[in-house]
C-alpha cells in the first residue's frame, strides 16, 4: 500500500512539475497585405445635357446662356503604396465640342469620407479632346464616402471665338475619369 | 405588407433612376456621356429716345410720324446654322399712307459693342407694304443693347415727284402714323 501511494506521489509531481513549469513556446509568422485599391465611380444621371439659350435682343452670347449643371458626385476609394500620392485626370473623347464653344468641369470639396482626398482645382478645368488634364490632386489613401466631390459641367461661348459659333442641335462626348499614379 | 414592399420598391426605382450609378466604371476609370446643343438664336429690339412702340421679339414694331425726329437703333443677337446667315427686313403695316408720300428709310452699318458677324446694311430703301431687306449677311453675332449699338435707322418723309397737290390736302400729314415692322428671319 505504501509503495502504491509513493507511486501515485511520484507520478503527481512529474505531472504538477509539467504544468507549473512545462510552458512550450511556439511561434507563427503571419503577412498582412493591405491590396493597392484605386475605384472611381461617378453618380447622377445617365447623361449630362447642356442647352445654351438666350433671348434678349442684343445681348451678349458670352455671359447670358451658360449652360451648367451640378447633378453628379465623383466617389473614390484609394489605398495607395507608401510615398504615392494619386490623381484624377479628366478626358473629353469620343467626339468634339462645338467651335467656338467651351466646355469646363469643376470639382467642390469632398464633405464626405475620411483620409487624404486630396485637392480639388480651384480654378474650372477646360475640358479639350484627348488631352488629360488633373481634376484632383495629392490623393492618397481615402474614401469618398456615399457624397463624394460635386462635379458642376460648364458649356458656353468662347469669348474668342463667338463670331464661329454655330446652331448646333446635338453634340455628344464623353468625360472620361482615370484615378493614377 | 405588400403594400410595404410595394412602396419600398417603387422608392428604390425611383432612386436609382435618379441617382443610379448610370456611367460606365472599369475600376479607376469612369466615363460619363455630355450632350452639348446650340439652339438657333434670332432676336431683335428697338433703342432709341422717341419710340412710340416696340416689341421684343423676332418682329419688333415701331410707329413713326412726319415729325419723328428721334434715332432709332436696330440691336439683335444671332446663332445661326453651319452656311447659314439671318437677315433682317422691314415693311409698313399701315395702309393708308397717302400715295403721294414716301418714306426712306436709311440703315447705317453696325456701330457699338458687340462681336461676330454682324449683317450689312443694304443703304437706304422706300418703305412698302412688302417686306424687303434691310440688313444682310448676319452671322453669329451680337450688337449690344441700348443706343449706340447696332444699326441706325432714320427715317425720312418725301413727296412723290408727281404728287397731285389738291389729293394731298384731304389728308392732315401731321396726324399721319405709320406703322414699320421689322423681322429677322433665315436667309433661305
Amino acid at each position: 500500500m505504501n509503495r502504491l501511494k509513493c507511486l501515485i506521489t511520484f507520478f503527481l509531481l512529474i505531472f504538477m512539475h509539467g504544468i507549473t513549469f512545462g510552458v512550450i513556446t511556439r511561434s507563427y509568422a503571419y503577412t498582412i497585405r493591405i491590396k493597392n485599391i484605386k475605384l472611381i465611380r461617378v453618380v447622377g444621371p445617365s447623361t449630362i445635357n447642356l442647352v445654351i439659350n438666350t433671348s434678349i435682343a442684343g445681348s451678349s452670347i458670352m455671359s447670358a446662356t451658360f449652360a451648367r449643371d451640378s447633378s453628379s458626385y465623383l466617389q473614390m476609394t484609394s489605398i495607395v503604396p507608401e510615398n504615392v500620392q494619386r490623381r484624377i485626370i479628366v478626358t473629353a473623347k469620343d467626339g468634339a465640342i462645338p467651335t467656338g464653344m467651351k466646355l469646363e468641369l469643376s470639382a467642390g470639396e469632398c464633405f464626405t469620407g475620411l483620409g487624404d482626398l486630396g485637392n480639388v482645382k480651384i480654378s474650372p478645368v477646360p475640358l479639350e479632346v484627348n488631352i488629360g488634364k488633373d481634376l484632383i490632386t495629392g490623393i492618397g489613401s481615402c474614401y469618398t464616402g456615399t457624397s463624394g466631390y460635386r462635379l458642376t459641367y460648364s458649356f458656353g461661348p468662347d469669348p474668342n471665338y463667338v463670331g464661329t459659333i454655330m446652331f448646333n442641335t446635338q453634340n455628344y462626348v464623353s468625360i472620361v475619369y482615370t484615378l493614377t499614379e | 405588407m405588400n403594400t410595404l414592399y410595394s412602396t419600398l420598391l417603387l422608392v428604390f426605382l425611383m432612386m436609382t433612376s435618379y441617382f443610379g450609378v448610370y456611367c460606365q466604371n472599369e475600376g479607376n476609370v469612369a466615363k460619363l456621356p455630355v450632350l452639348m446643343s446650340i439652339p438657333p438664336v434670332a432676336t431683335l429690339s428697338l433703342a432709341g429716345d422717341s419710340l412710340n412702340f416696340s416689341i421684343k421679339g423676332k418682329g419688333t414694331s415701331q410707329v413713326i410720324t412726319p415729325n419723328f425726329a428721334g434715332t432709332t437703333w436696330l440691336n439683335y443677337t444671332s446663332v445661326v446654322e453651319e452656311n447659314s446667315t439671318n437677315l433682317i427686313s422691314a415693311n409698313l403695316t399701315t395702309v393708308d399712307l397717302p400715295a403721294e408720300v414716301i418714306i426712306k428709310l436709311k440703315v447705317g452699318m453696325a456701330t457699338g459693342a458687340g462681336y461676330g458677324q454682324k449683317g450689312v446694311s443694304v443703304g437706304t430703301i422706300t418703305l412698302s407694304n412688302y417686306p424687303q431687306t434691310i440688313i444682310t449677311n448676319i452671322g453669329t453675332c451680337f450688337t449690344g443693347q441700348g443706343a449706340n449699338m447696332g444699326h441706325q435707322l432714320n427715317f425720312q418723309w418725301v413727296l412723290h415727284p408727281n404728287y397731285d397737290e389738291d389729293l394731298l390736302k384731304e389728308y392732315n400729314l401731321k396726324d399721319l402714323k405709320v406703322g414699320v415692322t421689322y423681322t429677322i428671319s433665315r436667309n433661305d
